[in-house]
């Protein structure tokens, strides 16, 4: 074997000059190609900042809790004690329903909002005179399947309301003002710009990483595109989302909450009789009810506190002096 | 030389600015298909799949078999994905399955490759539900009212009913049993399980926790189990390490963290020799190495502690790991 060839000062020195101006070439393209704005969006896809505000001035600050087993009793109960349902949709309205159907599985194990609270809420918007009622959500589960299987699509289309898949083309940029995380983050939005009225349904459930899914967690299934990253930072994302999103009500399901493996469940056994309906204007002081049906405060979820501490609404519920009926 | 690491990085920044400009879909919308109009549920279809052996026959899948990876399993199961990737899933696989005459009378089974059968343990102990009931298709195995959840070699198996009635119970049940004369595996995969005494344990209640059990991060592979101890109740744990030296060592890292968070030592008439005993804010710990063997007892009453650390030790010397 023969000896390695040894390298001369002279060599050393132009072979480090040449990596010298290489890496200096290199700098430079880097310096040139650089696109100081970043990635746009495709010119068609035009973003926007914020989404309509749905809330009624008059009626901010709302809260009223109906105890009951039945659903359609507690929630025509709770909207009742709030001056009926005619207080938040008129004639005219163009309801948008924005439900929780997440996840392909059957009604029972409570994973997603039950039909038979749509088919009412559905039914008691047209009942008020709403032209149009939309039921919506982009589930983490195929959309169809998702819709079927849980009994929402059956129960809404009888009720009379349109099912909105997450087709591509019904999502846009959204930019949420002062937000870290929704920025040009494309939003399952175009259904909500055609609309008068935003009625947020959701389940309470247990929540394997945000600890909790209730009406603010519900705003998730919004988002478009490749959402799982934001599993990494859930209580900033939701925080954010309880800032975008300002719905004229939000119902919140607790007549049987899934206390454990949520928020999929799959056994009964995760699930318990809480015999609670909670309507309000103010999606955070909702959650914050709900949370105690989970057997937690309103302190023990951090995107309840950091919504309340952002403005999104209070996490004291009892300072807005909820309404409690039984039904 | 120089010049072609020079044509090289011309062309990377070449590329580089021209994919800045190509919109990115898979960041900036929907990636799934444009979904199908929703239509009613379809009959079940008794197209193949990898799951018919293990079918009864009057079952037919009634979706297409799905498989998700690491990467993708929030796709399935969203929040819940944390749990088995931390518990280094390899792979779901699942579909659903329905009567032949009763399409809404459906079942969705999950099977989970956990790589090996402490893994698939992990998953199954710390979801175990409670008032649930153990079955006998596999030594660790129960079942719920709507479901049935078990552990098999390297896999962990969740079948999930959509109704509560004795036909799909008797499905599910005939679906495990034939998954499991047809996969091997057993309880020797996870020795540990039988070195806990077995009474008085809460039945159910041995958890595997990969890291941090106890909060404590040297605790790895650590089994817990409940105990009832007269009126008391108490938690047992043990891990097993590579060598006698390493199960001395972390006996004395697990004292020293508990003395660092305000622990107190005291003497014990019952366990001075074996084991050491820290008052910890009012509740007891108890701690010991047996060989390769760490096991104490966590949050007890002082005479819990060192009744139920008696029966570990005891348990321990009679069994050998």
């Amino acid at each position: 074997m023969s000896e390695p060839k040894k390298t001369t000062r002279r060599e050393f020195l132009l072979r480090s000059a040449k990596a010298a101006a290489a890496i200096a070439a290199a700098g430079y393209l880097a310096r040139e190609f650089q696109d100081k704005a970043g990635p746009q969006a495709a010119p068609e896809m035009k973003s926007i900042v914020g989404l309509p505000d749905f809330s009624i001035p008059q009626q901010t600050g709302k809260l009223a809790v109906a105890t009951g087993s039945d659903r359609v009793k507690t929630v025509r109960a709770a909207l009742d004690a709030l001056g009926g349902i005619g207080k938040f949709v008129k004639r005219g309205d163009r309801v948008v329903l924005k439900i929780n159907a997440g996840f392909a599985t059957p009604p029972m194990l409570s994973a997603t909002t039950h039909p038979d609270l749509v088919a009412e809420v559905v039914r008691l918007c047209i009942a008020a005179g709403a032209s149009a009622v939309m039921v919506m959500d982009n589930p983490v589960n195929d959309p169809v399947s998702s819709f079927e299987l849980t009994g929402i699509a059956s129960a809404a289309r009888k009720a009379g309301a349109a099912i909105v898949l997450p087709h591509g083309n019904l999502f846009r940029p959204v930019t949420l003002s002062g937000g870290t995380l929704i920025r040009d983050w494309p939003m399952f939005s175009l259904p909500l710009e055609g609309a008068t009225r935003l009625i947020g349904l959701a389940p309470v459930k247990n929540h394997n990483r945000a600890g909790a899914s209730m009406s603010l967690k519900n705003w998730y299934g919004l988002l478009g595109g490749r959402r799982n990253v934001f599993h990494q930072n859930i209580n900033d994302i939701v925080k954010e989302l309880a800032l975008l999103v300002k719905p004229t009500l939000a119902i919140l399901d607790g007549t049987t909450a899934m206390m454990t493996n949520g928020p999929t469940g799959g056994s009964l056994s995760d699930l318990k009789p809480t015999n609670t309906m909670i309507v309000g204007t103010d999606p955070v002081a909702a959650d914050a009810f709900g949370a105690t049906l989970l057997g937690m405060k309103a302190d023990d979820l951090p995107y309840i506190t950091k919504a309340a501490a952002a403005g999104a609404g209070t996490a004291n519920y009892e300072l807005l002096n909820p309404v409690r009926v039984e039904a | 030389m120089g010049l072609l690491i020079l044509i090289a990085l011309v062309w990377i920044g070449r590329w580089v600015f021209e994919q800045q400009f190509k919109f990115n879909a898979a960041l900036l919308t929907d990636t799934t298909a444009a979904p199908a109009e929703v239509t009613p549920l379809q009959s079940p279809s008794p197209t193949a799949s990898p799951m018919s052996n293990f079918l009864p026959e009057n079952l037919a899948p009634l979706s297409a078999p799905e498989t998700f990876s690491p990467d993708t399993l929030s796709d399935k199961i969203d929040g819940r994905a944390e749990l088995y990737l931390s518990a280094n899933v390899v792979e779901l696989q699942c579909q659903r399955f329905a009567h032949l005459s009763d399409p809404s009378s459906w079942m969705e089974v999950s099977i989970y490759d956990m790589g090996d059968a402490r893994n698939a343990f992990a998953v199954y102990g710390i979801q175990r539900r409670e008032d649930s009931q153990d079955i006998d298709v596999a030594d660790f195995a129960y079942k719920t009212p709507n479901a049935l959840f078990f552990v098999r070699g390297k896999f962990y198996i969740e079948i999930v009913a959509a109704a509560v009635t004795e036909r799909i119970t008797a499905d599910m049940e005939t679906f495990a049993k034939r998954f499991c004369d047809n996969v091997p595996g057993d309880r020797k995969s996870v020795p540990e399980v039988d070195l806990f005494p077995t009474d008085p344990m809460v039945p159910g209640s041995m958890i595997l926790y990969m890291k941090d059990g106890l909060g404590f991060e040297q605790f790895d592979n650590l089994f817990i189990a409940s105990y009832k101890i007269g009126n008391e109740e108490a938690t047992a744990f043990l891990t097993v390490r590579g060598t006698d030296a390493e199960a001395a060592d972390l006996v004395k890292a697990y004292a020293k963290a508990l003395l660092a968070n305000g622990g107190v030592e005291e003497q014990t008439a019952g366990a001075d020799e074996w084991a050491r005993l820290f008052n910890v804010f009012g509740a007891y710990e108890l701690v010991f190495a047996r060989g390769r063997t760490v096991a104490g007892v966590h949050e007890a009453e002082k005479d819990a502690a060192e009744k139920l650390g008696s029966m570990l030790l005891k348990n321990l010397d009679d069994k050998k790991p």
